[in-house]
């Protein structure tokens, strides 16, 4: 047997919204960390996203540093890859947030930073889904991120990511 | 003489907690259940709406899930740019009259940000909507970043911690909101070293267990981290990564259209800790579970019941140091099952899988939403409460069940059994010849009009 009990709907609880404006691609959010631009850095194929910069990351274990650079929200399965790239001193991680084919993704690498430049490639169409956004709401898309972190003190010099 | 244990009495009648006509293709997902000695709480999201697209619902239930009262639901006050999810609900273990519910709210689309929601009664009345008061879960960034998947327990005591998933720090990761005097004042506990997605709850005496995804190997591999703290949460203890698995060419499931393989939850008794999470076979997605005898030392996983079949939200439960119980919901056919299993050797095996829902149901594949169901242990009893079930209506409904026993610890002995009595197998064969030869396994005993479930040891 189905227990059936018209019970009909409660009542509404409001909460007030106020949201703050969003970041605008080519933005920049820092933790534990500063930014200054720089001028001399080498230059990729494919549009570039974010102007060159140097980065002091003062992290630690418990208390990583970050620096979040925002870029469009849109879906990404048009392009193939986003290049960097970087060098300085230090070991950071750069984890870049997107979405591809509806889904939000994210691709991870870890770089242990030299004098000279290093080349970071990020293949687009081999990140996984990993659970944040809604995938069933094709109007709402997460933003576009790339996270530079460090959970040490780290100095970096960023060429610029481009997507192609 | 020949022993048996209740531990897992069958679960009785379904209940439609979701219970109106609820307009064609609009779901009701990810049900949560909080239960104190007078109340059973239910806290899911709601898309049957017009004017805007989610809404999350709290009913409450005086007489152990039989009927239900819609008292409210959170409809976001900006229709246009937010919207509503991810409701959970908890239990104040020392106040019975006391529910605790947390979900979040998106707001911005194109570039989402999120707040998390803190609700809760602040009288004896949870049935009543006067009694609720509501505000944003501190600290309050006003939207400036995401914050998702929150997931509350009450530890008594006013102690309450909120988990949830932020981009604050740069990386999406767990944060802990903690609160020691019933959500008056909060504070944050951050858990920086692990990217990751969601977490989950588990109090054991004065020790509390989080497991949370690990994505730092992504998308190679997910790993499960599960920490532990004595000091109501305040600090935490890393377990290590528990389970590690690869998620293939996807973390949707051939049949569930959501990144299911990101899912965990936990539970503990002693030096007993079981972790449930999807285990892919092949390309399905099968239930799994992570467990430990040893504090977390040693860790060993298996499948609970591996089947050429999706097997999604596990959700895990435990009554003692041997015992653990595992649900989730599975395609059998064309149609959807609520299932469970058992294991009375914590993890090492499990019994056959049996029935939670008590049908079959169509089931909304590519849901909104849909990351978890609702599944408690409590005074002998399991209450299960699940979502997205379009059984006998033409949109996904959320049904609650429990089981029919008065208590989990009875025995019975069966040379004091009536001699009408027969004993059937799991698979619904009658046991014929010497009652007194059965192997271990679990039995079904009908005895009058009376039916009983029996694990031999």
């Amino acid at each position: 047997m189905l227990w059936l009990i018209t019970i009909g709907k409660g009542a509404a609880i409001g909460i007030p919204i106020t949201p703050a404006p969003s970041k605008k691609a080519g933005e920049w959010r820092l933790y534990n960390s500063t930014l200054n631009t720089i001028t001399k850095a080498p230059v990729l194929k494919g549009k570039r996203w974010g102007e060159p910069a140097a980065i002091d990351f003062s992290g630690s274990q418990s208390d990583p540093a970050s620096a979040t650079l925002f870029g469009e929200s849109r879906d990404f399965k048009d392009s193939k890859t986003v290049r960097l790239m970087v060098r300085g001193s230090g070991r950071i991680r750069i984890n870049l947030y997107y979405t591809y084919n509806g889904a939000y993704r994210m691709l991870s690498k870890e770089v242990n930073l030299d004098n000279d430049w290093i080349l970071v490639k990020f293949d687009l169409s081999k990140g996984l889904e990993f659970g944040l956004g809604m995938p069933s709401r094709p109007d709402v898309i997460m933003p576009m991120k790339l996270v530079i972190s460090s959970s040490e003190s780290a100095k970096m010099d960023f060429s610029g990511a481009y997507i192609e | 003489m020949l022993i048996f244990l209740i531990v897992d009495p069958p679960f009785g009648t379904n209940i439609k907690v979701s219970n109106w006509d609820i307009t064609t293709n609009m779901d009701q997902l990810e049900a949560s259940l909080a239960k104190s000695s007078s109340w059973i709480a239910a806290h899911w999201i709601d898309t049957d709406w017009s004017s805007f697209f989610s809404a999350n619902d709290f009913a409450i239930s005086s007489d152990g899930g039989a009927t239900w009262k819609f008292v409210w639901y959170l409809p976001p006050s900006d229709t246009i740019n937010c919207w509503i999810g991810d409701p959970s609900v908890a239990a104040d273990p020392t106040n019975p009259n006391r529910f605790y519910a947390v979900g979040m709210i998106y707001c911005n689309p194109y570039t989402p940000t999120g707040e998390v929601y803190f609700c809760k009664n602040i009288g004896s009345r949870p049935d009543t909507v006067t009694d609720w008061t509501c505000s944003i879960l501190p600290p309050n960034d006003s939207w400036m970043y995401f914050k998702d998947k929150p997931w509350i327990i009450a530890l008594g005591g006013g102690n309450l911690l909120v988990a949830y998933t932020t981009d604050k720090y740069g990386n999406y990761e767990i944060n802990i909101a903690r609160s020691t005097d019933e959500g008056a004042t909060w504070n944050t506990v951050r858990l920086s070293d692990v990217v990751s997605t969601v977490a989950y709850f588990w109090k054991d005496g004065s020790t509390v267990y989080l497991s949370q995804n690990n994505f730092n190997s992504w998308p190679t591999y997910i790993k499960i981290r599960v920490r532990k703290s004595t000091d109501n949460g305040a600090t935490w203890t890393s377990l290590g990564d528990v389970v590690s698995f690869s998620p293939g060419s996807s973390t949707y499931c051939p049949n569930f259209n959501r990144p299911a393989k990101i899912h965990n939850n936990i539970t503990a008794q002693g030096n007993n800790i079981a972790v449930a999470f999807i285990k892919p076979n092949g390309s399905y997605c099968n239930v799994g579970v992570a467990y430990s005898t040893d504090g977390g030392l040693t860790w060993n996983n298996r499948y609970v019941a591996q089947t050429s079949s999706d097997q999604v939200l596990p959700m895990i439960t435990s009554s003692s140091p041997s015992t653990i119980y595992v649900m989730w919901q599975e395609k059998v056919g064309t149609f959807w099952t609520t299932k469970w299993a058992y294991s009375t050797n914590w993890g090492t095996t499990f019994s056959p899988p049996g029935r939670v829902s008590d049908h079959d149901y169509y089931f909304n594949e590519s849901p909104a939403g849909h990351d978890y169901n609702g599944f408690i242990y409590d005074g002998g009893n399991l209450y299960a409460i699940w979502a997205n079930d379009y059984y006998g209506d033409d949109a996904g409904a959320v049904y609650y069940a429990r089981t029919i026993s008065t208590s989990a610890d009875e025995s019975l002995s069966l040379e004091d059994r009536r001699t009408d009595i027969k004993i059937y197998r799991v698979d619904g064969s009658l046991v014929k010849g010497d009652f007194r030869n059965l192997p271990t396994g679990v039995y079904f005993i009908r005895s009058g009009n009376r039916i009983y479930k029996r694990i031999l040891r």
